[in-house]
């Protein structure tokens, strides 16, 4: 049975106007964000019960599940040289070495999610703030021949996989930076599971998945090769926190009233500490956000972490450093960019050229005034 | 079999698609319409998630953090569904579908909703076969983006273009009241982004979506000439999967599920019918867990001559 030309005209004209309509369409799109909290400026230590929780190993290893150990004594941790068992530290023998004088570190860190996520899980999206208390790696790793050691192998309990250059903890003070920790508290109380109960490992300047929990197995290898799980996802293998900035007193398509107003934000670099940051409003002149000095924070802090003792100036490498710009939020809809330098002449970037590494390009939200 | 009941229930379900999951395809039976009916329906969408599956089918919260509350039904999708059918020849059936939406995510501290217009479904079916009780169909589907953002949280479909073909076999059992169908199709989803756009025009946004195979079947039974029982099976799996975690911002490149379920339907006054379906999820990979309810009213019969109306 055939279709007459009538039929068949009537039929195309329908689907042909059906096509041009369609873009039509798009006018009809509405996005509203409802935040259930209003945003607000964070406090400087996250509390631990607020702190964000990522698990590489859950994205990317079959079966993953988080590794519980009902004890701190069912942890050890095995060093290996190539594939020869060279020691394995027990808690009790990483307590001892806490109890020696001098060599227990307590330090503050922001541990960065190098993936964040546009909806908002936490304040502060997937970065927290923290003052770590371990004792340094390299107290361990007497036995490992370092003459023909390319990489350390770091493997967490969950089969999650890193690795380390042998430098970042050998000359970790010619680098300028803190020894690699063997963590087991945080913010002066035993880690939780979800971070890593009952040991991990806090690197000063990295990207979370550098600081791998459940720390269970550290292996020199003679390979020189990026490598780890997240690596094989494609992210950055060095791991070190990119210079970058955020409101937390704001989020993208937020409606805030007309009349004066405080943005609050950090910004964080793992290469150097945070210069400064510039804000502008809707492509205009460039401002300086103010750098909330550090004595706002002190009183809640205790006085043996690494960097007061060290009177290192502030901001801190690897620590979040609050920021506040005054702004007479006039009606209409405005966009503000944030851009966070750091005293190594890093900074974010007009675009983002590389999606793995985990920087942002100039940090933008769109604000509606009424 | 009733032609009041002969369109397949599970191919509404499918049509209303999760945001956060591939939009699925428009499959099933292999009937055509008859010369010059029409078949619509409008059938009202809502799928719920509290989980999701991860790449290697664990389940998790997909916004849970820590210590923060995880809300029920954190990712959500309503829909009104409009469905039609035109028999253009004795084998030729055109067919086309449009979906109102609001797909919702909700995080421990925010809810993101977005609503519009989804993407629109053209297709034809044409019988290749018949004989007897059996009935064997090819069909073609284009799913077109109505020009909405597809870089947005949640967005309203994939929005590149997508382009179906399925074969769909079907058989009565008459006499008894029953029948079955089986649709095995492949759905390409090319990176043409033409009919959507962009939320932020600096950043380039065009996922690499893997094309879908699915398999689907289905049977029906009908009981004192007005109510029709069914029950559905649906599979879907993308050509090729990678152990990224599923991410909730955007619909996943790769994918697969197992969704079952069931509905009724019911004869209620002269060509018109209304239908409730239920499906759940059992398994599946980088997709939504969820369960889906639709509930529709259909009429059947000819447009523009009321004297065939009668049925």
């Amino acid at each position: 049975m055939g279709i007459d030309r009538r039929e068949f005209l009537r039929l195309s004209g329908v689907g042909v106007a059906g096509v041009f309509i369609l873009p039509l369409m798009e006018g009809c799109e509405s996005h509203t964000i409802t935040p259930f909290v209003e945003p607000k400026p964070e406090p400087f230590l996250t509390p631990v019960s607020q702190f964000f929780e990522q698990n590489g190993g859950e994205g990317a290893i079959t079966g993953w599940t988080r590794p519980v150990f009902a004890s701190p004594n069912d942890w050890s941790l095995v060093i290996k040289n190539r594939n020869t068992t060279i020691a394995t530290v027990t808690y009790d023998e990483l307590m001892t070495a806490a109890d020696e004088p001098g060599v227990e570190v307590t330090l503050l860190k922001t541990i960065e999610c190098v993936l964040q996520s546009e909806v908002r899980v936490s304040p502060t999206g997937f970065s927290g703030n923290a003052y770590w208390t371990g004792v340094p790696l390299q107290r361990f790793l007497g036995g490992i021949d370092l003459s023909a050691t390319k990489r350390l192998v770091l493997t967490g309990a969950d089969r999650f996989v890193n690795n380390i250059k042998p430098e970042r903890i050998f000359d970790a003070e010619s680098m300028g930076l803190v020894q690699p920790l063997l963590v087991y508290k945080i913010n002066g109380e035993e880690l939780p599971p979800e971070h890593g109960f009952p040991v991990r490992l806090i690197i000063q300047e990295a990207y979370g998945y550098k600081n791998v929990k459940w720390l269970t197995e550290v292996q020199a290898v003679n390979v020189d090769i990026n490598f780890g799980t997240y690596q094989g996802q494609g992210f950055i293998d060095d791991g070190v926190m990119r210079v970058n900035s955020r409101a937390t007193s704001l989020f993208d398509k937020i409606r805030v009233s007309a009349g004066p107003s405080m943005i609050f934000g950090f910004a964080l670099s793992g290469f150097a500490p945070i210069e400064k940051v510039e804000i502008s409003i809707d492509g205009g002149p460039v401002g300086l956000a103010e750098i909330v000095p550090f004595d706002e924070f002190t009183a809640n802090l205790p006085p043996n972490i690494k960097q007061i003792v060290d009177s290192e100036a502030y901001p801190f490498l690897g620590v979040w450093t609050p920021w506040r710009f005054a702004w007479d939020a006039v009606r209409g809809d405005h966009t503000i960019a944030i851009r966070a330098f750091d005293t190594a002449g890093n900074m974010q970037p007009d675009s983002d050229d590389n999606i793995n590494d985990g920087q942002n390009r100039v940090t933008t939200y769109r604000v509606s005034v009424t | 079999m009733h032609q009041l009941f002969r369109f397949p229930l599970a191919l509404i379900g499918s049509s209303l698609c999760l945001a956060l999951v591939t939009p699925q395809s428009l499959l099933a039976g292999g009937w055509p319409q008859e010369v010059g009916r029409t078949f619509i329906k409008i059938t009202f969408g809502s799928s719920s998630s509290n989980t999701v599956y991860r790449f290697d089918g664990k389940t998790k919260y997909p916004t849970d953090n820590g210590g923060a509350t995880v809300r029920d039904y954190p990712l959500a999708d309503r829909g009104l569904v409009l469905y039609l059918e035109h028999g253009v020849t004795g084998d030729l059936t055109l067919i086309a579908d449009v979906a109102l939406k609001r797909s919702i995510i909700t995080s421990p501290l925010e809810q993101r909703t977005t609503e519009g217009v989804g993407d629109v479904g053209l297709s034809a079916r044409y019988r290749f076969f018949s004989s007897g009780p059996h009935v064997l169909s090819g069909r073609a589907d284009f799913s077109l983006p109505t020009g909405y953002r597809r870089d947005i949280t949640p967005p309203l479909g994939n929005g590149n273009l997508n382009l179906s073909l399925s074969a769909e076999y079907g058989v009565s059992f008459y006499r008894a009241p029953a029948y079955a169908t089986a649709t095995l199709g492949y759905r390409m989803r090319p990176s043409i982004y033409a009919f959507s756009s962009l939320d932020d025009e600096s950043e380039e946004f065009e996922p690499d979506y893997a094309d879908v195979v699915t398999a689907e079947a289905e049977v029906g039974y009908r009981l004192f000439n007005r109510f029709l029982v069914t029950g559905s099976i649906r599979y879907l799996r993308t050509t090729r999967s990678d152990d990224n975690d599923f991410d909730v911002v955007h619909p996943p490149e790769t994918e697969q599920y197992l969704k079952v379920g069931g509905g009724i339907a019911v004869s209620v006054w002269k060509n018109f019918a209304i239908s409730a379906d239920l499906s759940a999820t059992p398994s599946g990979k980088k997709t939504a867990n969820s369960r889906d309810l639709f509930i529709g009213i259909s009429w059947q019969g000819r447009l523009f001559d009321s004297q065939s109306n009668q049925n």
